[in-house]
C-alpha cells in the first residue's frame, strides 16, 4: 500500500525540535514553493494532485469560490492505480463545510466574538474523526490511501507561538505516521507550505514546504508537483 | 547579608566586570521598574556618578509621565543621558497605524541600531530578567549579538565561577545583563527597600494599573488597586499571571489579519 | 510574605530519557507554581488529543531547539513549597552541553539525581554524579523515577538502591536521600505513595525542605580581591568583592602577590558609612598608604595567608571540543587574577562517566576527560585549598576568551 499524510503546515523545524521521529521516516527535506505567487492551500493541494502548477486557474475563482474547485480522479495521481481512497483532501474530496465552519471562525476570534479554546475545540473534534476514519482504513487495502490533517495549520494560525501545544499536536501526528508506517510500502509525508511565528501566531512560508519518505526519491529540492509522477510509478 | 543584598552585589560585581572589561558601554534605561532599577545600581557600583552614557530610545509614543520622570532624574542623578530616536521614520509618520510589528522595528529596534552606531557603542547594560519570559531563561550575563541583533542561543560560552568574558569581533555588541537573576517580586521589593523612585503609570487609577510599561499607543493596565509599592508587592505575592499579559500583542494580530485574507481565509 | 527569604538552588540532573521533564512538570504541578492557565491549557490539549496528562509538556519553553528534543541550555525556573523557595537550575542531560549545565549547577546548593527503576545508572547518570561532586554539592538526593513501570516493587528499588550507592560511593559519595518515586504518577513527589507503603523515607519535597542554604563564612580568613581602581573625588578606590572573611577599617593587611603591607583607611559604599564588609558583599576600599595596585591584586592578612605561587596543579575537568595539549600556551584565571601560562603535564586521566583511569601520563585533554593538570604560569597568583575557600581554590582555563576548562586547585602537590 503507498500511503500519503498529507498534514497541512508540517514545518520542518519542528519535525525537528520535537525529534518526531515517525515523521521524518528515512529521508525527509524541503520541498521548494517559491514558484507560487502566494501559498494557498488549494492552490499547493490541487497542484501537488495533478502534478502541475494550477495557481494561476484557481485563484481566477476568486477567494470564495476557490474552496469549491475540485479535481476530476482522472485529473490527478489517482487516475492509474484501481483501488484508491483520500481522505478529506483540498481540491478532491475536501469537506466543505467543515472547512468553511473553520474559515468563519477564524473571523469570529479575529472579531473577538470567540475564544482560542472556543476555536481549537471543532478543530481538535474534526482531528479525532479523521484520525479515527485513516486508521480503520489502514486495515484495508489500497493501492494508494491518502489522508489529509489541517490541524496543524488551522490551530496554527492562532497558537504557532504556543510551543507546547504545537508539541503536543506534532507529537500526536508522528504517533499517527507511527501506525501507519507498519502498514505501509511506500510512504509519503508531506505538507504543502511550512509555517513561521508572528509572536504567537503562525503565517504560512513561502518558500518551503516539508516532505519525508521510506524510500529513496532521485530529487534533491523538489517541487510538490514532482511528487504525482513519483506516487504513480511506485504505486 | 540577606536575599536583597546577594542580588545586590553580584549585580554590582557584574557592572564592573563590564566597565572593566569594555571602552564604549552604556546602560540603556526605558524608564521602566527594571532599568530604573539597573541605573540605581550603576550609581550604586561607581559610588554615585555613572560614568557612561545612560541611553533611552525615544519612540515619540511614550506617556508623557515617562518624558517627565526621565528629564527629572537625568538631572538628580547627574547621568549623561543620550537620546535616541529615529529620526527620519518619526518624520516619515511612523506609528503602530503603519502595523505595530512594522512601528516597533522601526522606532525601537533600528533607532537602537543607529543610536549604538553614533555613540560607537560597545556594550550595553540591560535590565532584562531570566523570569520575564520563557526564552529569556536562556540568556546569559554576558552576551553577544551580531550586526543584526541576532542571538546565537545554541552556542553560549559558559559562564562559570563568576567568570564572564565574551568575545567580540569588530562587527558585534555585546549585551550585559545584570538582573538576570533577579525576579519581578525582587525587584519590586529592592525598589521598596532602597525607595527607588519609580513612573506613577505603575500605580493604579480609577481601579487600572500599569504592570509593564512601554509606548502609550500599545500598552494595556491591568485591573488593581494597588496605589504605592508597598501595596504592589502585595498584590504580587497572591497574583501568578504572567507580566506581560498587559503588553499589547496586537500589533501582531493585525498583521496576521490581513495575511490570512491574502491567503484567501476571510 | 517573608521578603528576605533566601531561594535554594537545585539542580536536577540525569539521563534525559529517565524522566527530568516529567519530574519538574509534576514539581510545579504540585507546588501549585505554575499560572493555573498554563496548566488548565496542557491539560485541555491533552484531553482533546485524547490523552492522560502529560507533564513534560510544561518544561518545554523554547521556542528553537536541535534535532534531539532535549533543552540545550541551563534554565531557572522557580518553584515553591510552604517552607521556601526554590530555582530549579534545569540542567540538560546531553553529553554535548555539559558545558552549560556546569555553568548552570556551579551556583547550585543541593543536587538532585535522577535515576530510572526500569533502566537503572547508565553513563550520563555516571557523569552527572561526577559534575556533582567536582561542584562540591554536598546534598544530594537521588530519586529512583519510574516506579510505576515496575509495579512499584521493592526489590526493584533495592537493586537500583544499591547500583547507585556503588558508583557514588567511588566517588567518595553519600546521597542524603534515596527516594522511590512517579513523576508521571505523582508517587512521593508532593504526597506520600499509597502504592508503595514499605518505603518509610520521606516524600522528595520535604526532603528538600531539609537541606540547608549554603551560607557564607564570615571567621575565615580575609580574602578582598581587587576588581578596578576608581579615582574618585582625588580619592583611589580599589573595589571588588569579600569572596571570604571580614574586612574593617583600620585593619592591617596585607598585598599579594607584591608582598606590601597597608592599612585600611575607608569602606566605600554609596550612601552608607560602613565600618565593616564581609563575604559576598561588593565594596571599595581606600588605603592609609598611597600603593600602586592594579586589578588581580589580593587583600589578606599576615596570618592565614594565601599561598602564592607560579606553578598550579589543579584537577580540570575539559569542556572544549578542541583537545588541551601538552605545552599549550592557555589564560588562567582565579576570581580577578589572570595570567597566562604552558601546560607541562596532564597526569591521571579519568573518563568522567566510567570513572576509569585512560592513562598514567598524557599530552592531550579531551572533551568530557577530567586529568591532573600541572601548569606553570607568567606570573605568580595567590591560591587556596577549595576545601578551605573554594573562590580561590578554583582556576578556568580560558583560549581565545572562552572559557574551556574548571579547575579545582591540589594544594599540596608541587
Amino acid at each position: 500500500m503507498f500511503i500519503i499524510i498529507g498534514i497541512d503546515a508540517l514545518e520542518k523545524k519542528l519535525v525537528e525540535k520535537f525529534n518526531c521521529s515517525h515523521l521524518k521516516q528515512k529521508y525527509y527535506g524541503q520541498t521548494n514553493i517559491k514558484e507560487y505567487r502566494q501559498p494557498r492551500t488549494l492552490v499547493l493541494w490541487s497542484s501537488f494532485l495533478a502534478g502541475k502548477n494550477l495557481e494561476k486557474k484557481i485563484v481566477a475563482l476568486g477567494n470564495k469560490k476557490m474552496w469549491n474547485f475540485k479535481l476530476k480522479k482522472s485529473e490527478t495521481f489517482f487516475a492509474d492505480p484501481k483501488k484508491t481512497k483520500a481522505i478529506d483532501v483540498p481540491g478532491y474530496t475536501y469537506n466543505k463545510k467543515q472547512h468553511r465552519d473553520e474559515r468563519q471562525m477564524l473571523r469570529d476570534f479575529f472579531e473577538q466574538k470567540i475564544s482560542i479554546e472556543e476555536f481549537d475545540r471543532p478543530i481538535f473534534t474534526h482531528f479525532r474523526k479523521i484520525k479515527k476514519q485513516f486508521i480503520n482504513d489502514l486495515k484495508k487495502d489500497y493501492d494508494i490511501l491518502m489522508a489529509y490533517f489541517d490541524i496543524a495549520d488551522v490551530i496554527g494560525h492562532l497558537s504557532f507561538g504556543n510551543t507546547i501545544k504545537m508539541k503536543m499536536i506534532y507529537k500526536n501526528l508522528d504517533e499517527i505516521a507511527g501506525i501507519a508506517s507498519k502498514k505501509a510500502q511506500k510512504m509519503l509525508v508531506i505538507s504543502d507550505h511550512g509555517m513561521k511565528s508572528i509572536g504567537k501566531f503562525g503565517d504560512h512560508d513561502e518558500k518551503h514546504g516539508f516532505w519525508s519518505t521510506n524510500f529513496k526519491i532521485a530529487l534533491k529540492n523538489p517541487k510538490i508537483t514532482d511528487f504525482a509522477k513519483i506516487i504513480t510509478k511506485n504505486s | 547579608m540577606d536575599h536583597l543584598d546577594e542580588l545586590e552585589s553580584k549585580s554590582i560585581y557584574i557592572i564592573r566586570e563590564a566597565y572593566n572589561q569594555f571602552k564604549n558601554i552604556a546602560a540603556l534605561w526605558s524608564i521602566g521598574k527594571d532599568s530604573t532599577t539597573l541605573v540605581w545600581l550603576c550609581r550604586k557600583a561607581f559610588l554615585g556618578k555613572v560614568p557612561f552614557p545612560v541611553m533611552h530610545i525615544d519612540t515619540t509614543y511614550k506617556f508623557k509621565e515617562i518624558y517627565k520622570f526621565r528629564e527629572k532624574y537625568a538631572k538628580v542623578w547627574g547621568l549623561k543621558l543620550i537620546v535616541g530616536k529615529n529620526e527620519k521614520a518619526a518624520k516619515a509618520g511612523m506609528g503602530p497605524d503603519k502595523g505595530k510589528f512594522a512601528c516597533c522595528n522601526s522606532m525601537k529596534t533600528e533607532a537602537l541600531k543607529q543610536t549604538i552606531d553614533k555613540y560607537k557603542i560597545s556594550a550595553l547594560l540591560l535590565g532584562i530578567r531570566r523570569d520575564e519570559h520563557g526564552i529569556r531563561a536562556k540568556e546569559r550575563y554576558f552576551s553577544p549579538r551580531n550586526r543584526q541583533f541576532k542571538w546565537n542561543y545554541k552556542d553560549q560560552p559558559p559562564e562559570m565561577w563568576d567568570q564572564y568574558r565574551s568575545k567580540q569581533s569588530g562587527e558585534q555588541h555585546t549585551r550585559i545583563h545584570p538582573l538576570l537573576h533577579w525576579t519581578e517580586k525582587d525587584i519590586w521589593y529592592y525598589v521598596l527597600r532602597e525607595k527607588i523612585p519609580v513612573v506613577p503609570l505603575y500605580f493604579a487609577k480609577k481601579g487600572k494599573r500599569y504592570r509593564s510599561i512601554g509606548c502609550e499607543t500599545c500598552c494595556n493596565p491591568i485591573p488593581s488597586n494597588a496605589k504605592t509599592v508597598k501595596e504592589i508587592v502585595k498584590e504580587l505575592e497572591i497574583t501568578k499571571i504572567a507580566e506581560r499579559s498587559g503588553r499589547a500583542q496586537d500589533k501582531e494580530q493585525a498583521y496576521m489579519m490581513q495575511k490570512l485574507r491574502t491567503l484567501g481565509y476571510m | 510574605m517573608n521578603k528576605t527569604k533566601h531561594y535554594l538552588k537545585i539542580v536536577i540532573s540525569g539521563h534525559v530519557d529517565h524522566g527530568k521533564s516529567t519530574l519538574i512538570g509534576r514539581l510545579f504541578y504540585d507546588t501549585d507554581s505554575i499560572p493555573e492557565e498554563k496548566i488548565k491549557e496542557i491539560k485541555e490539549v491533552c484531553r482533546q488529543l485524547g490523552r492522560e496528562m502529560e507533564f513534560s509538556f510544561v518544561m518545554d519553553n523554547l521556542q528553537e531547539e536541535r534535532e534531539q528534543s532535549i533543552t540545550i541550555d541551563t534554565a531557572q525556573t522557580f518553584f515553591k513549597t510552604p517552607k521556601r523557595e526554590y530555582v530549579i537550575i534545569d540542567a540538560p542531560g546531553h553529553k554535548e552541553f555539559i558545558k552549560n549545565m556546569i555553568t548552570g549547577a556551579s551556583q547550585a546548593e543541593a543536587g538532585v539525581l535522577i535515576v530510572s527503576a526500569k533502566e537503572g545508572a547508565e553513563e550520563q547518570t555516571k557523569r552527572h554524579a561526577y559534575i556533582l561532586k567536582m561542584l562540591d554539592l554536598k546534598q544530594i538526593l537521588v530519586v529512583i523515577n519510574k516506579m510505576d513501570l515496575v509495579d512499584y516493587k521493592r526489590q526493584k528499588f533495592n537493586k537500583v538502591k544499591k547500583q547507585i550507592e556503588a558508583f557514588l560511593k567511588k566517588l567518595n559519595l553519600k546521597p542524603t536521600f534515596i527516594i522511590p518515586i512517579s513523576a508521571a504518577k505523582g508517587d512521593n513527589i508532593a504526597k506520600k505513595s499509597k502504592k508503595m507503603k514499605w518505603h518509610k523515607g520521606k516524600t522528595l519535597l520535604s526532603s528538600l525542605d531539609s537541606f540547608k542554604e549554603s551560607k557564607k563564612i564570615t571567621k575565615a580568613p580575609l580574602r578582598f580581591l581587587v576588581q578596578d581602581i576608581y579615582p574618585i573625588n582625588q580619592k583611589r578606590i580599589l573595589v571588588g568583592r569579600v569572596e571570604s572573611g571580614t574586612i574593617k577599617k583600620g585593619q592591617k593587611v596585607l598585598i599579594l602577590p607584591s608582598k606590601e603591607t597597608a592599612k585600611i583607611k575607608s569602606i566605600e559604599v554609596f550612601m552608607k558609612k560602613p565600618t565593616s564588609a564581609s563575604a559576598g558583599q561588593s565594596i571599595g576600599i581606600t588605603l592609609e598608604e598611597d600603593l600602586f595596585i592594579e586589578r588581580g591584586a589580593v587583600i589578606c592578612t599576615q596570618k592565614d595567608q594565601p599561598k602564592v605561587t607560579d606553578e598550579i596543579s589543579a584537577n580540570v575537568f575539559w569542556m572544549s571540543k578542541k583537545d588541551l595539549k601538552r605545552g599549550e600556551r592557555i589564560i588562567i584565571k582565579n576570581v580577578t587574577q589572570e595570567t597566562e601560562g604552558e601546560i607541562k603535564t596532564i597526569s591521571n586521566k579519568i573518563d568522567s562517566s566510567t570513572f576509569k583511569k585512560i592513562s598514567a601520563q598524557a599530552r592531550i585533554l579531551k572533551n568530557n576527560e577530567v586529568g591532573e593538570v600541572k601548569i606553570k604560569i607568567d606570573e605568580p597568583i595567590a591560591i587556596d585549598d577549595p576545601n578551605q575557600i573554594k573562590e580561590t581554590g578554583r582556576i578556568i582555563l580560558e583560549r581565545d576568551m572562552i572559557a574551556c576548562g574548571a579547575g579545582l586547585i591540589n594544594i599540596e602537590e608541587k
